[in-house]
């Protein structure tokens, strides 16, 4: 194992770790924590049994004791041998990529397959700073007609194409 | 009075709208609803069905797969489709119990459609291993009542037919085996081979093919009569009587659906299904064609939901 | 004498043109998607799964595994160019592989990566060609027991390995295997942590969730900063030839990466990327030019290099032959079999002996696609890697959301992925892996199925457990690989 560290050069080696509290780990352990005792509860709730005659509720209340455990020891670690090890989540890209996939969702059925998509790339394309809207557009309009011909041409799925097909 | 004129023409144009729509039915394709994904079993039943039954209705019909929470989304989504016949359902037995199995579903398997055909059963059949000392229905049941509690039987999961079928053998034959559940009916067979369990109850296609390289032995099948081809393997009800437990595949309309629309489809299928290529298919592919028309089936089905839901209720305690 | 006749029934169904085709088109999509930096075989494999749906089962498994072990060439490629590894698996690759680049030679680096790859995965297709069937008789008479036993094994083994914290590791396996206990439990109907939707009830689906994880959270988190000024450094076929000296310095790396690689990639929980770190750790040991390592040596292209692409192909053997992947990207491709029918386990070598012969033919067939592409097309990837992200992101949410509603016609799927993907992005943010998340995933059922099977058929009775020597030497591993790194961090922490 020690060779890896050796090569694996992003990653810190613990001798010069930042001793700070890793807050994230700290967060990430609390709720898995709270999560797992969630889970211990409601598991609990669908009948346990006997490991003769295992109850739907045996194998998640036991995942939940030891996903408890596991939670604890990395709220633990996050103040004892913080890792920082966390990447950071660029916030501008994953809200409008979520908003392009919700976008989808709501909009495929009554605005049809074309106009749903060239939303979508919209959207997505605008996760990046550095998109323009021309350009966006006529990819946009590219990829709604490759992905009719593939899907709804060649596959022949029953997606509505424009509005009020459905 | 303007107005009552116009009002009045308009109600004739809808009338005459909708007989002409009747009439010239099917002008538009036709979408045949299968549960299960494409590729499945199911999936290429309704394919071949439809194929042949485009010939016959001069339009198309496109099968399309809804598939999802053990296969009643399909149901649920035909039921409140409008009733004009172009939506169909192609369902299996499965579907009719699972208001017992799974709970609420979004569809009456009796009162939210119209059946038009029974396609096909696929019949089941019992399994057991080599080491087993019984070889034949009555062997079976002598040596599993010598030692009650003793012998498992895989099923393909709880709540399926595999599963139903064989509680129903416990309780009608008064037998007490203890089901194993496996997922799907592959896994199953491999646990009788290994030798996890004695007996398993799966499809009579998948246990004919290892019957054949002597991997097991096919004890008796679950329909009524022999099944043609497999005549030298007992029936259950040779030794219970009257036990039929064969699970069903048939077409059927949202309830409402226009009197000559269902006359125009019971029609398409009925040709479909006498035709021979199509039912060598089937028959190649483990079902054994066995057409009913709409009103035998509507006639049956009662009957077949009950015996399968309170074998399903007393099976899951519910 | 009947492994060749299998072998010829194989090619005779892998080489049909429709099959031909879906090779190719999987191994280029490979290529393609592993040479860009950020995203991997896991995303290709989940964006074409709604699509193999349509497909035969051969057709469908041989492209799938084309883009899993073209990803393996492709991902070098950008290693070696842009000091950007394509695929985790290629990271170790970056260090000689860009070294040389630097001295203008990555022609010969890319050569090298490319024979180096090809003669290991040709290794471990005629390994995995000798030892499935074998490993499939032993695998019939396994019982519940032992699935149990092998699979805790695999899953604790896979958090073991895994680069970064264990502990998070075995967090992701964790909280793997709970989303895979949501629906309807398959031995007594109730139906769990559905939160009121009866899309739940047959479980999270796999293509969501595969999207979810892999698609949106690695668009949205994945570092991907402009390439476009990197490199511009000309790749010509003369200059890619080694010198005679490098020819010779090769044999050895090849030799022991091959074999690193074949026996890391059979077992469960270790694969091509643990595969290629060992084996380039282990080069450097015994290379007699071990100071020259980092600088453009090509044992440390070519050892790596070889034992991920061996490691890729032997991971198919458990995979195939006992229904158990070693990998997470091994755990959707056994999705996508199970999803066309087909039951992975001892006894698809029987049932289904063609597919499994096919398949392996058409690796044979797809590593050739793959040196062609690699050595005398080697430009043609280096420009599409420069593609802006701007557009391939949007294509690639079409793409994800076209595909998941295509499968059941229902946008539930498309908000399912997006659920999963900000989850995805919040595991990032607290490094908990994604890759043993998948895996637990896929394996928690199969394995909640397994030990109620084995406790109902033993009655109850955990000792029983033990009698079955399979099992205990696999629980024995699970102890010892759950506990030997707790005993190192306590003797750490004495020492301090």
């Amino acid at each position: 194992m020690s060779d890896r560290m050796e090569i694996d050069s992003d990653r810190p080696l613990e001798s010069d770790a930042d001793q700070r509290l890793d807050v994230r780990a700290l967060i990430a352990g609390i709720v898995i924590l709270c999560g797992c005792l969630a889970l211990t509860w409601t598991a609990s709730g669908y009948g346990i049994g006997t490991p003769r005659r295992m109850g739907p509720g045996f194998f998640p209340f036991y995942l939940g004791i030891i996903g408890t455990g596991l939670g604890a020891l990395m709220t633990i670690r996050a103040f004892v041998a913080p890792l920082h090890a966390g990447a950071d989540v660029p916030l501008r890209r994953v809200i409008f990529i979520g908003l392009a996939f919700v976008f989808f969702a709501i909009a495929v059925e009554p605005l049809g397959l074309v106009l749903t998509i060239i939303g979508t790339t919209l959207l997505g394309a605008f996760a990046d700073r550095e998109a323009r809207p021309l350009q966006s557009l006529m990819l946009a309009v590219g990829l709604a007609l490759s992905i009719w011909v593939l899907f709804v041409v060649l596959l022949g799925l029953s997606i509505p194409v424009w509005p009020g097909a459905q | 009075m303007f107005r009552r004129v116009m009002t009045a023409v308009a109600v004739t144009s809808l009338f005459a709208g909708a007989a002409l729509a009747q009439d010239d039915y099917p002008n538009k394709p036709v979408t045949l609803v299968v549960g299960f994904s494409a590729g499945g079993g199911m999936d290429t039943l309704g394919r071949l069905v439809a194929d042949r039954v485009t010939k016959e209705l001069g339009q198309q019909m496109v099968v399309e797969n809804r598939p999802g929470a053990g296969g009643t989304i399909a149901p649920g989504y035909v039921a409140n489709a409008s009733p004009d016949g172009y939506t169909l359902y192609l369902g299996e037995t499965a579907a009719t119990v699972a208001d017992v199995v799974i709970g609420e579903v979004g569809y009456d398997p009796i009162k939210s459609f119209t059946p038009i055909a029974q396609l096909a059963v696929a019949p089941l059949a019992l399994v057991a291993n080599n080491d087993v000392p019984a070889s034949n229905m009555s062997e079976f049941v002598e040596l599993v009542k010598s030692k009650p509690g003793e012998f498992f039987y895989a099923s393909s999961g709880v709540g399926t037919l595999q599963h139903l079928a064989g509680e129903q053998l416990n309780h009608d034959a008064g037998l007490e085996m203890e089901a194993v559940h496996f997922q799907g009916g592959s896994p199953s067979i491999t646990a009788l081979m290994s030798g996890e369990v004695e007996f398993a109850i799966t499809s009579l296609n998948a246990a004919s093919s290892q019957a054949e390289g002597g991997n097991l032995k096919v004890l008796g099948v679950t329909t009524k009569d022999p099944v043609p081809g497999f005549e030298s393997i007992d029936t259950v009800s040779s030794v219970v009587d009257g036990f039929d437990a064969a699970p069903r595949q048939f077409v059927m309309a949202p309830a409402g659906t226009p009197a000559p629309v269902i006359e125009k489809l019971e029609a398409a299928f009925a040709a479909a299904l006498a035709d021979e290529a199509l039912r060598a298919d089937l028959s190649s592919r483990g079902l054994v064609p066995t057409y009913l028309s709409g009103a035998e089936l509507a006639e049956q089905l009662p009957g077949v939901i009950e015996t399968w839901s309170s074998t399903a209720r007393k099976a899951l305690d519910k | 004498m009947e492994t060749f006749a299998n072998l010829a029934g194989g090619f005779a169904t892998a080489l049909t043109a429709v099959n031909l085709f879906y090779c190719f088109a999987g191994v280029a999509m490979g290529t393609l998607i592993g040479a860009l930096p950020g995203l991997g075989a896991m995303l290709g494999i989940a964006l074409l799964l709604p699509l193999t749906m349509y497909l035969t089962p051969e057709a469908a498994i041989i492209m799938l595994a084309g883009i899993y072990y073209g990803g393996e060439y492709g991902g070098s490629i950008s290693a070696i160019l842009i000091n950007v590894p394509g695929t985790p698996s290629s990271t170790v690759a970056t260090l000689d592989g860009h070294a040389m680049t630097k001295q203008g030679r990555a022609a010969v680096a890319l050569f090298a990566s490319a024979m180096a790859s090809f003669i290991a995965g040709s290794v471990g297709i005629i390994l995995m060609m000798l030892f499935s069937p074998l490993i499939a008789k032993i695998a019939l008479s396994f019982g519940s027991v032992e699935y149990f036993a092998v699979m805790l094994l695999g899953l604790v083994g896979a958090a073991a390995v895994a680069s970064g914290s264990r502990l998070n590791a075995l967090v992701a396996v964790l909280m793997g295997v709970v989303f895979g206990t949501v629906g309807t439990d398959i031995s007594s109907g109730v139906q769990r942590f559905t939160l009121g939707f009866p899309e739940f009830i047959s479980g999270i689906s796999l293509v969501a969730l595969a999207m979810g994880i892999f698609g949106f959270a690695e668009i949205a988190c994945s570092h991907t900063t402009s390439i476009s000024d990197k490199s511009s450094s000309k790749i010509r076929l003369r200059d890619m030839l080694p010198t005679r000296d490098e020819v010779r310095r090769s044999f050895g790396p090849l030799f022991r990466g091959t074999a690193l690689g074949a026996l890391l990639g059979a077992l469960p929980g270790t694969g091509p990327t643990i595969a290629s770190f060992m084996a380039y750790a282990q080069e450097r040991r015994v290379s007699r030019h071990g100071d020259q390592f980092g600088k453009g040596a090509i044992e440390g292209i070519v050892a790596p290099e070889s034992a991920n692409n061996a490691a890729a192909q032997t991971a198919f053997i458990p995979t195939l032959t006992l229904g158990i992947p070693g990998t997470a990207t091994m755990a959707l491709i056994l999705g996508a079999l199970i999803v066309q029918g087909i039951q992975p386990g001892p006894r698809m070598m029987v049932e289904n002996a063609n597919l499994f012969w096919a398949l392996i033919a058409s690796f044979w067939i797809g590593n050739l696609f793959l040196l062609v592409l690699n050595i005398p097309l080697v430009g043609l990837w280096v420009k599409l890697v420069r593609v802006p992200y701007r557009f391939l992101f949007p294509s690639i949410i079409c793409l994800i959301s076209v595909g998941v509603y295509s499968i059941d016609l229902n946008t539930f799927g498309v908000l399912v992925v997006t659920g999963i993907g900000l989850i995805g992005c919040l595991m990032r943010a607290a490094a908990i892996p994604a890759a043993p998340f998948l895996m637990g995933f896929i394996l928690g059922p199969l394995m909640e199925e397994n030990l109620r099977r084995a406790l109902q058929l033993s009655r109850g009775s955990f000792v029983d457990f033990l009698s079955s020597p399979i099992a205990a030497v696999c629980f024995a591993l699970t102890a010892l690989a759950l506990l030997l790194p707790i005993a190192a961090a306590l003797v750490a922490m004495r020492r301090t």
